[in-house]
């Protein structure tokens, strides 16, 4: 188990049931907490506002709004979320587009669950660094 | 080598030649009919029993008469052998004409009648209207001296419809035509000097004519030769510049006539020479009114391409899709449960991983069907494997359980046809059951398939809704896409396709096909 003890909080925004169900349990095998799940774009961005999830596991495909636009709309409204996208596309233009609005990596569907869980875990790190070097600077300038 | 000769001999030896070499051509085609087995043989029965003809009248005039008589009658028996010659000739050229024209040949037709014309006032202006208008020329004299322009005409026709017309020309066809130009020249030079008074037996026009009937005899020996009777591909013929040169050519005849009859202040045949204008303005009119209707066939055919190269792309863009969405999403899941499955073993937790084994196990399957489905849509193996009538009754079982309407199909097609015929069948079957699910509101569906000799029948029908058969063609011209799709599919392999719907009655759609692909050039 990755992590025995409270893992990251995650979303999981995918609009395959079956996507979405293997995901949610082989995070949950390996000690992760998911917060939620949505089959759209629009649902996607709502969530993550609702719930603050760690890191966001986020397909480009979706219906409503794409992926990318999401990601965008995620990282404007709670910068502290981190989004992985994980999709079917192996393209490495999408790849670059998504990390220009904010993605933190960029995964295809097919690759192995540990590698997915290492750079949730990855994210989530990140994710805390980020906020403790927000809390240290706002202690400095109160 | 005989005609080089010529000059070489005189009196009965040089008559004596030219009758071996008009012979000559009359075995050669007799040894190409048992050499060569053409298919048709009656062009070349008929051509045989024309050039028999031609060597009476020959052996007639040049032995008969002039040796074992010592006078020249006009007219005699030779004659009336020389006269039966070009109608037989010009009918076993026709014969030839129409067995290399797979199909109507229209404006092949037209052009040859636009020769015609124009070589009839020559003929009737300077060779037959000096006999005619001549009144002291008897009236069996005046009607023989006329055949012989006039033969010589109608085989003209004949040569230009060959000249202009479709088929293969191989060598044979070059030199069977050029000993038809030969020919018809000698025959005008003949018929000027004769006009003129200045014929000589033993004329160079002799050689012409025996250049002619060697011609004659190579073309028929020619291994090319069974060739010429082969039908030609369908093809989109165009009017090329040298055709539409010809042509313009052809129509100047007739003011040209006029004037140089004026200037030469000859008899001017005024009535032939605007019967004339008048016939050729009409068949250029038709020959236009034919290029129109290509031009917009051309037209509708390229919309055609197009909505052909978009609808494959969205089909691409669709298939694509549904992989997207199906295998891929689905097998990835299943790849991660496999994981999941082999994390559990490796912690030795068996039972958990054979559940998760068993998820994966019925996914594969689900997922198998999936693609069996989608492969089946694109190509049904069964066509391939088991033919048309198994592919059909797949088609109509699955279109039956999918829409619940009551199906009845009457295949009756013993063995197996063309693939490609087999293709265009099931593809109209399939887009006529997509419309008889979409728009017809039908409660039944029959579909008969019947073998007929030469080709395949294919009649769909509903008992919906039907509709506006002006709608029909409406669609058609805007280039619905199942329409025109259906309809070129079926042009391409040489079938005929119709649809007829009564508004309240139902929608019939109905296809002729030829059993083997006839290929469109």
């Amino acid at each position: 188990m990755l992590w025995p003890q409270a893992g990251p909080r995650v979303l999981i925004v995918d609009d395959h049931q079956a996507m979405r169900a293997a995901l949610r349990d082989a995070l949950e095998d390996e000690g992760a907490m998911v917060v939620g799940e949505a089959d759209n774009g629009p649902a996607g961005v709502e969530l993550s506002a609702r719930f603050e999830p760690d890191v966001v596991l986020m397909d480009l495909r979706l219906p409503g709004i794409s992926g990318l636009e999401a990601t965008r709309q995620i990282k404007e409204r709670c910068p502290a979320v981190e989004v992985l996208v994980l999709t079917a596309y192996d393209d490495p233009a999408l790849d670059r587009e998504a990390i220009a609005v904010g993605a933190y990596a960029f995964l295809v569907k097919g690759c192995e669950v540990q590698r997915i869980c290492e750079l949730v875990d990855q994210a989530w790190a990140h994710a805390r660094t980020r906020q403790a070097g927000r809390s240290v600077e706002a202690h400095r300038s109160g | 080598m005989a005609a080089g000769g010529w000059w070489l001999l005189d009196g009965l030896a040089r008559d004596l030649v030219y009758a071996a070499v008009d012979t000559s051509a009359l075995v050669a085609i007799l040894l190409a009919i048992r050499l060569w087995r053409p298919r048709p043989v009656a062009p070349w029965w008929v051509l045989a029993a024309g050039q028999t003809a031609n060597v009476i009248g020959d052996v007639w005039y040049n032995l008969v008469n002039q040796h074992l008589l010592g006078e020249q009658l006009f007219p005699s028996g030779a004659d009336g052998f020389y006269v039966g010659s070009y109608p037989l000739l010009a009918f076993g050229l026709l014969l030839l004409v129409r067995s290399r024209s797979a199909g109507a040949d229209r404006d092949g037709l037209l052009d040859a009648s636009m020769l015609t014309v124009g070589a009839a006032v020559l003929t009737w202006t300077y060779l037959m209207l000096p006999y005619a208008t001549d009144p002291g020329l008897p009236l069996l004299a005046k009607v023989v001296a006329l055949a012989y322009p006039l033969g010589d005409l109608v085989l003209l026709v004949v040569t230009a419809r060959l000249a202009v017309g479709p088929g293969r020309r191989p060598a044979a066809f070059g030199i069977l035509f050029a000993s038809l130009v030969l020919l018809l020249a000698a025959d005008a030079t003949y018929a000027g000097l004769q006009l003129a008074g200045q014929f000589q037996p033993g004329s160079p026009v002799y050689v012409v004519w025996m250049l002619a009937l060697l011609l004659r005899g190579a073309a028929a020996l020619h291994p090319s030769m069974p060739l010429l009777t082969e039908p030609a591909p369908r093809a989109t013929r165009t009017l090329s510049r040298p055709r539409l040169a010809l042509l313009a050519g052809v129509a100047m005849i007739a003011p040209a006539v006029d004037v140089i009859q004026d200037l030469r202040d000859a008899p001017r045949p005024t009535m032939v020479i605007a019967g004339a204008t008048v016939v050729l303005f009409v068949l250029a009119l038709a020959r236009l009114r034919g290029l129109a209707v290509e031009v917009g066939a051309h037209a509708e055919r390229q919309r055609l391409l197009n909505r052909i190269l978009r609808a494959t792309e969205e089909e691409r863009t669709r298939i694509a899709s549904d992989l997207h969405d199906g295998p891929i999403q689905q097998l990835t899941a299943l790849g991660i449960v496999a994981q999941r499955a082999r994390r559990r073993l490796a912690g030795d937790r068996r039972s958990d991983a054979d559940k998760l084994m068993e998820q994966v196990h019925a996914g594969v399957r689900t997922e198998v069907e999936a693609l069996r489905r989608l492969m089946t849509e694109l190509r049904p193996p069964v066509l391939d494997e088991r033919g048309l009538v198994a592919a059909l009754r797949d088609q109509v079982d699955a279109f039956a359980d999918r829409t619940g309407l009551a199906c009845q199909a009457e295949l009756d097609l013993p063995g197996r046809l063309d693939p490609e015929v087999e293709t265009v069948l099931y593809r109209v079957v399939q887009e006529s059951l997509t419309n008889v699910a979409k728009h017809a509101c039908a409660s039944s569906v029959s579909i008969h398939l019947v073998d007929q000799g030469d080709g395949v029948a294919l009649d769909v029908r509903d008992d919906g809704v039907g509709f506006e058969p002006a709608r029909a063609s409406g669609l058609l011209r805007a280039g619905h896409f199942g329409l025109a799709g259906m309809r070129e599919r079926v042009s391409l392999v040489g079938g005929r396709w119709e649809v007829q719907a009564v508004p309240g009655g139902g929608t019939r759609v109905a296809v002729h096909l030829p059993r083997q692909v006839t290929p469109v050039g």
